[in-house]
């Protein structure tokens, strides 16, 4: 399997970052603990905000901390448009390998690195001081698969938005356009806080597939009745998603090698 | 030398044109052509016709801007053809561009594709995942590869720590390593002092005794006189020589004339039509 080597090659450059790697674990730490503090404050005298407890939402906002370097990782693929630009674009292309795989792939081993060095320690710690509590082996199983599908959503959402901007040659309104999908995407609050508008769009739109769904499953926020119906459609909005950026990059190609970029 | 009389690189009214959006001259005129734009046509390579046999080495000379990087961007099936035709390994590119890039190698003088934060090594275990090449076939390859451009004590190097002449070899080492029948090279000397350009140029030789075909585009006139069986020397996107050193230099008046005065002269000559 080729593109498990581009995974590979991506995990172990992670090593050779130490400065970056403990100003993540730092970062990763303080945003965890201003969550914990944020929320206790938010729940002082009272028991239910929007329908959820203190606990449902520590531990959404909790998890969502420690898969959140997991689920950064791909917006990598937002760079193709700069490597069309300055014609970096070219070694790829005269590779035997397809780019839009080779991204993803790379993404994961990202991801990968990211999760084992900060995402992993973060949760084990949390975990020993009694912070976050694990689910059960049932529910983690189905968070890691949600959790993968989360990836494999954002990866396409970044890579589609990489090759708009190819065709805008600027990358800066794609980084607004990132901060509504992170809103929408439920990455800073659980949807359940937003307005019933907002709430409405957002559960017809692909981004809650991309940290909603995962994290409430971990956090029980999905009851037992609707995990299975989230892990459906965000599985059709993976699928959705892939598919409509692998059509976006074969246009792309295609006006590349005609137009000449 | 001999060669194997089968064509590898057939190019037949190769033309590329690229559209170019017109600025302005004034607020107004800007304004306009936002609105509505407006284009001029350039013809980077314009009706260009070779042909390259199995072994052959050419060097492919131009100004800048002549069409040498658009040229191997064809070849490479990087880009389509505004008209004519072009075939690689009996392929046309850029409908193939993966069987092709399996039997092509590239290399551009100006961008490295080693791994930049990991050693050396790495990028060769990636390339060599990458193109399926056989462990055993790795191995000899990166062995000989070590010996000939003495790469071998870079090996654990991170590629950004390596000074320009080092990554010019381990970049040149990457594109031999799948045994490409052909490759191109675009100005792989540049920025290298003397006597890395020696070396380089030897490697070109040796490979170009091994049977690879070389596509060698350069400024550097000496690169070709050394490496080059052929030249080809492009201007304004028209081909406007093509043979060998000593055609040439029959042409732009004896065989002591040195190729830089040949080719300035040609340039000076097509200039003023």
């Amino acid at each position: 399997m080729k593109y498990l080597m581009y995974a590979r090659s991506e995990f172990i450059r992670g090593f050779r970052y130490r400065a970056n790697y403990w100003a993540t674990v730092i970062s990763a730490v303080a945003l965890a603990v201003i969550q914990w503090y944020l929320w206790h404050a938010a729940y002082t005298d009272k028991d239910l905000i929007a329908g959820l407890s203190l606990d449902q939402v520590l531990a959404y906002t909790l998890i969502g901390r420690v898969a959140a370097g997991f689920l950064t990782a791909p917006t990598a693929a937002l760079r193709i448009g700069s490597r069309v630009r300055t014609g970096a674009i070219v070694h790829d292309m005269v590779k035997p390998v397809d780019l839009h795989t080779q991204l993803l792939w790379q993404g994961l081993g990202r991801a990968g690195f990211s999760f084992v060095a900060t995402g992993l320690p973060l949760l084990l710690a949390m975990a020993a001081l009694g912070v976050l509590e694990i689910p059960s082996p049932g529910r983690l199983l189905l968070f890691l698969i949600s959790l993968l599908m989360a990836y494999v959503t954002m990866f396409s959402t970044s890579f589609l938005s990489g090759v708009f901007t190819f065709y805008t040659k600027t990358a800066v309104g794609v980084d607004y356009v990132y901060t509504v999908v992170s809103l929408l995407s439920g990455e800073f609050l659980p949807l359940e806080f937003f307005p019933a508008w907002l709430r409405t769009a957002a559960d017809y739109l692909p981004f809650k597939s991309m940290h909603y769904i995962p994290m409430a499953i971990w956090s029980g926020i999905a009851g037992p009745g609707e995990v299975v119906p989230s892990l459906i459609s965000q599985c059709l909005w993976t699928l959705g998603m892939v598919a409509v950026s692998k059509m976006a990059w074969s246009g792309a190609l295609k006006s590349l090698t005609v137009q000449g970029g | 030398m001999p060669y194997d009389a089968s064509p590898v690189i057939v190019a037949s009214n190769l033309s590329r044109y690229f559209r170019v959006r017109l600025d302005g001259e004034n607020l107004k005129d800007r304004i306009k052509r936002f609105i509505k734009p407006q284009y001029r046509v350039v013809k980077a390579l314009d009706g260009v016709s070779f042909s390259i046999s199995q072994g052959e080495s050419v060097g492919y000379i131009g100004l800048n801007g002549a069409g040498k990087s658009t040229t191997i961007k064809l070849l490479c099936g990087v880009l389509v053809p505004t008209a004519g035709t072009v075939t690689v390994n009996g392929l046309e590119p850029y409908r193939h561009r993966t069987a092709t890039a399996r039997r092509i190698g590239l290399m551009m003088g100006q961008r490295t594709q080693l791994l930049w934060d990991l050693p050396v090594h790495e990028s060769f275990n990636l390339l060599g995942k990458i193109y399926d090449i056989k462990p055993d076939v790795f191995k000899a390859n990166v062995k000989r590869l070590q010996d000939v451009l003495d790469i071998g004590p870079l090996w654990h190097t991170p590629a950004r720590m390596l000074s320009l002449g080092q990554k010019t070899r381990c970049d040149l080492a990457l594109t031999f390593l799948h045994d490409p029948s052909v490759v191109f090279l675009d100005e792989p000397t540049i920025g290298l002092d003397v006597l890395a350009r020696e070396r380089i140029r030897d490697f070109i030789n040796e490979e170009k005794r091994r049977g690879v075909t070389i596509f060698l585009a350069s400024h550097d006139l000496d690169d070709l006189e050394i490496v080059a069986d052929r030249v080809m020397l492009i201007h304004h996107g028209k081909l406007l020589f093509d043979g060998t050193q000593d055609q040439l230099r029959q042409l732009a008046g004896g065989p002591l004339v040195n190729l830089e005065e040949t080719v300035k002269r040609f340039y000076r000559e097509a200039e003023l039509g």
